[in-house]
């Protein structure tokens, strides 16, 4: 690795490059800021433009957008409560409230540096262990992988926090929407209702946009215009410490950073999973080991970094089976292998050997597009801040303008868009009724592999279960979600307690 | 203000473009006006880049440009039936895999049929492969075919469900008389995780690509290809034809339009086809994106789908997988 | 019985309905494909989501009987639910208009009517909007993105 050190940084310290890794990070930033707007489609029509660069360039670029669309989603997910990406979904959750109580600020900034430094250690682990890594999320086989979405979806009942019954049933919808369509598995076709549209499944962008944005709009539109002049999206508190994370809340994090690191590492490195997973469960898995689980859902500091650490973990994580094994963890790593096939690169255990050069470029770009992302983020954020200080008169309408026309053109189907408008109807509802949205988009998001994962294992052991408990790494798993259920019931338990004492009754 | 005059004055005139582009619509000689590629699949993938290829190279010859519309959804039904519906005048054109109008079709779940298309031409084809962990039983398909004859459905092989990789390995299966266990994944990619990871024992995958960097380290052992000759990856690697099972199915890409072109338009899109597919830029931006062209044109290119959909009914008729 | 636990009531019921409707749609919508054997049919996971969300509404509904359930519901006005349901059927016009008329036009005008829904007053400033903001999204996605909206009749 080190004779390949000096080429890679001739090939990556040159003035267009570093320009090239800056465009992409901002292009990345602000499609994932846009809702409408989604990265895997951006890499893909980036994708020609890269033919015709070097491939450390083109794949400077399409890292760059990687790495800044993954993070953009949390801006609008803090500031309008609409997530621009997928994995910004659990950001919402306490990043609104807290824009709400004017830590707009606070917010964006502690997801900056969630993000960097989740996306700065799993690149240290990429360059430094990856083979390693590849090797033991091999052993991740059919029931392993079982095990593993069960424990995702026991974190439902724990995000959900006060209405575990409703997050189930939300979560419960979210399975049953990803049933439609054609099962990839027996080829039936279910809950279709003989409409063609619906034989690929209930499409994935238009739900999203639907799920979020549409039902914030109308969430929004409900508030009576006032006559007042100031009719800001939302206030920005003077306080300074409201607008900065102080090192002392810095440190109190360090633990939920790494926390979360290591979960969007682990499920970055397996194939098939992705961000938004990475999200939910790190956010789990800090509400149930904080000190004061209550004030998720509130507004804590604490869920900002859990959910943004554990998103933008993932892109390391999951460059790890693409670099190591030529395996795509999700869209976006899929069209990336799409440029490195297209330079005669082909990701696998010989790229290593064969084309030692690029791969520590490549290296070299992760960290350099590390130290880019902190500081373009950090210019952005006092624009992005003032967003919120828009009429919402202006910002509402251009946004679901931008939402119709970007549910439009993921397959530039009209129907799609009617899909966003249900969706947006159910969100809605959902909202008002107390029902999580979140857990509708993780049980969507997990029921495909939840249902592969068990008929395999199923195959695989002549339909016996006994597999998953015999399994080593799969019990270990099943442990985990037992765990993890009973003990966020305990700390709900305390917490209802707690008020009643309070209450004085 | 001064700003939002500019920006009206920019609608305007995009309109005034707009209508006399819609006047001289009329009369032309073919093509008059830019043609719409539909790729009923989603951007990034192979068949989108195969499209983008081509319709960066055809408006030399077409001397009008070629738009490419990514209208994916309903697994490729949507995009499919666009064009079969569509009105057959040579301006809307379909990037057309098995995916589109071979599968659907034969399952009942399109509305339409597996010729309700005309054929312009056959870009390419991919070439499917099986392939092994080393550590397995058997090191070569010889080897495989013996072991799985004595212990029939003890064998896994992982593949995506009743699309090309699944049907061909069962024709071949049908073929050689042999009983095998499928495990169904999404894609190939997950198909060959789960052979390195020792979770099956064969991954059936529709395309080389996937698997050729694990086998030439040493990690799989590529058993057979499916293709009509050697694979130039594989050159050590069989053909099912080679060893005596009359099984050929390479998922191919290429260009169709609405069934019914009037004939000079048919006649002139498939020339155009022809001169894309030997002109010199075009094979060099295919050969970077590792893409073999594999050129069929016209009527040969419709016979492939004949060969296909022939061959897939009668076995899924022979496995009871259709009533 | 209370208000608020009428509520929770019809919420668990409503939560039993649609896992009632899934197990009753179950028949006529799996439509397996015969011979695929993979152990688990594919109407498993359907019924295993119906009968949990009956679990789930009936168990909600009965904990809010016995007065277990301390959740406080969001307030609903029959204005505000108006206001949505309203501003839904402007989007489906919005999305039919936009793919006959044309994404440019049909902006404009939404943009024009949400945006006095919103409370904007100042004719000057609406017109604006009016004018640019479909603009630019058509600039972003046809220039930029080379993505084709709809054109329809007027553009």
């Amino acid at each position: 690795m080190v004779e390949h050190l000096l080429p890679a940084l001739q090939l990556v310290f040159n003035p267009v490059n570093i320009l090239i890794i800056a465009a992409g990070l901002f292009i990345g930033i602000t499609i994932g800021a846009i809702p409408g707007l989604n990265v895997p489609m951006t890499v893909a029509l980036l994708l020609p433009v890269t033919f015709s660069m070097h491939p450390v360039s083109g794949l400077s670029l399409l890292l760059g957008v990687y790495k800044g669309g993954t993070y953009g989603g949390s801006i609008s997910a803090i500031l309008i409560n609409t997530p621009g990406a997928p994995a910004a979904a659990v950001t919402c959750l306490d990043g609104y409230p807290m824009a709400q109580q004017g830590k707009a600020g606070k917010a964006l900034r502690a997801s900056i540096y969630g993000s960097v430094i989740g996306e700065f250690i799993a690149d240290l682990v990429l360059i430094s262990i990856a083979s390693q890594v590849a090797a033991l999320a091999l052993k991740f086989g059919p029931t392993e992988k079982f095990s593993l979405v069960l424990f995702a979806l026991s974190t439902i009942s724990v995000v959900s926090s006060r209405h575990k019954l409703k997050g189930i049933a939300a979560g419960l919808i979210g399975i049953f929407l990803h049933v439609v369509g054609s099962d990839p598995i027996s080829g039936s076709s279910r809950f279709t209702l003989g409409i063609f549209n619906l034989f690929g499944g209930v499409p994935f962008l238009p739900l999203l946009i639907g799920l979020f944005a549409v039902s914030e709009f109308l969430i929004q539109i409900e508030r009576k215009a006032s006559a007042g002049k100031k009719d800001a999206v939302a206030f920005i508190s003077e306080r300074r410490e409201d607008s900065y994370v102080s090192w002392k809340e810095f440190k109190e994090n360090i633990k939920t950073i790494l926390r979360s690191t290591l979960i969007g590492l682990g499920i970055g490195a397996l194939p098939g999973s992705g961000s938004a997973i990475s999200a939910f469960v790190s956010y789990g898995a800090a509400r149930n080991s904080s000190r004061d689980p209550e004030k998720f859902g509130k507004g804590s500091l604490e869920g900002v970094f859990a959910a943004e650490t554990g998103n933008n973990a993932v892109t390391g994580g999951a460059l790890i089976p693409l670099l190591t094994l030529g395996i795509p963890g999700d869209a976006i790593t899929a069209i990336m292998l799409g440029v490195f096939l297209v330079h005669g690169l082909i990701p696998g255990p010989e790229l290593f050997t064969k084309s030692g050069n690029i791969v520590v470029a490549v290296f070299v770009v992760l960290i350099v597009a590390n130290i880019l992302h902190f500081v373009i983020a950090s210019l952005g954020l006092r624009l992005f801040v003032r967003l919120i200080s828009l009429s919402r008169s202006i910002l509402f309408p251009t946004v679901i303008l931008i939402c119709v026309a970007g549910a439009f053109t993921v397959n530039s189907n009209i129907f799609d868009v009617y899909v966003a408008i249900v969706f947006g109807a159910l969100g809605y509802l959902m909202k008002k009724f107390n029902f999580p949205v979140t857990s509708l988009l993780m049980g969507y998001i997990l029921g495909p592999l939840l249902e592969t994962s068990l008929v395999q294992t199923l195959i695989l052991s002549d339909g016996s279960v006994l597999p998953i408990f015999t399994r080593p790494i799969s019990l270990v798993f099943v442990l985990l979600t037992v765990f993890f259920i009973l003990w966020s019931l305990l700390i709900q338990k305390k917490a209802l307690d707690r008020e009643e004492a309070a209450n004085g009754t | 203000m001064k700003r939002s005059f500019f920006v009206m004055l920019l609608v305007l005139l995009s309109f005034g473009t707009l209508s006399a582009e819609g006047q001289k619509e009329t009369e032309a000689e073919y093509p008059s006006k830019a043609i719409q590629l539909i790729v009923p699949w989603g951007a990034g993938g192979r068949t989108d880049i195969n499209a983008r290829m081509f319709a960066s190279v055809a408006p030399d010859y077409l001397g009008q440009p070629m738009v490419v519309i990514n209208k994916a959804g309903g697994a490729s039904v949507i995009g499919g039936e666009y064009v079969a519906k569509a009105p057959p005048d040579g301006y809307t054109l379909l990037a057309i895999t098995p995916g589109t109008n071979i599968f659907p079709p034969l399952f009942d779940q399109a509305p339409y049929g597996p010729y309700d298309f005309d054929a312009i031409g056959q870009i390419g084809s991919s070439t499917m492969a099986i392939a092994s962990r080393p550590d397995r039983a058997w090191k070569n398909v010889d080897e495989l075919i013996e072991y799985a004859r004595s212990n029939p459905g003890k064998v896994t092989y992982a593949c995506v469900a009743l699309k090309a990789p699944q049907l061909g390995f069962l024709r071949w299966a049908d073929a050689a008389g042999l009983e095998f266990k499928h495990v169904p994944v999404g894609n190939d990619a997950e198909a060959v995780e789960a052979a390195l990871g020792g979770h099956v024992d064969i991954a059936m995958t529709s395309s080389v690509a996937t698997i050729i960097s694990h086998v030439n380290a040493g990690k799989l052992n590529a058993l057979m290809v499916f293709s009509e000759k050697r694979d130039k990856l594989l050159p050590d690697t069989p053909t099912a034809v080679e060893l005596g099972y009359n099984v050929v199915a390479s998922p191919y890409t290429g260009i169709a339009g609405p069934k019914g072109l009037p004939p000079e338009v048919l006649a002139k899109l498939r020339t155009v086809f022809r001169q894309v597919m030997e002109d010199k830029k075009f094979q060099a931006l295919m050969t970077k994106v590792g893409e073999v062209i594999d050129p069929k044109y016209g009527d040969d290119f419709y016979e492939v789908w004949r060969n296909d959909f022939e061959g897939y009914s009668e076995v899924i008729k022979k496995m009871g997988l259709k009533q | 019985m209370t208000g608020l636990e009428r509520r929770h009531v019809i919420e668990g019921f409503l939560v039993t309905l649609i896992g009632t409707v899934i197990l009753i749609l179950i028949p006529s919508q799996v439509n397996e494909i015969p011979g695929m054997e993979t152990k688990m049919s594919p109407s498993f996971i359907p019924m295993l989501v119906g009968v949990s969300l009956i679990a789930v509404g009936v168990s909600f509904a009965v904990l809010s009987i016995v007065g277990r359930n301390k959740e406080k519901p969001v307030e609903l006005e029959k204005e505000q639910l108006l206001r949505a349901v309203f501003t839904i059927l402007l989007l489906v016009a919005y999305t039919f208009l936009f793919s006959k008329l044309g994404f440019l036009v049909t902006s404009g005008l939404f943009y024009g009517i949400f945006s006095f829904i919103f409370g904007a007053r100042n004719l000057l400033k609406l017109f604006a909007g009016i004018v640019a903001v479909p603009v630019v999204i058509w600039f972003f996605f046809e220039i930029i993105f080379i993505i084709p909206l709809p054109h329809g009749l007027l553009y």
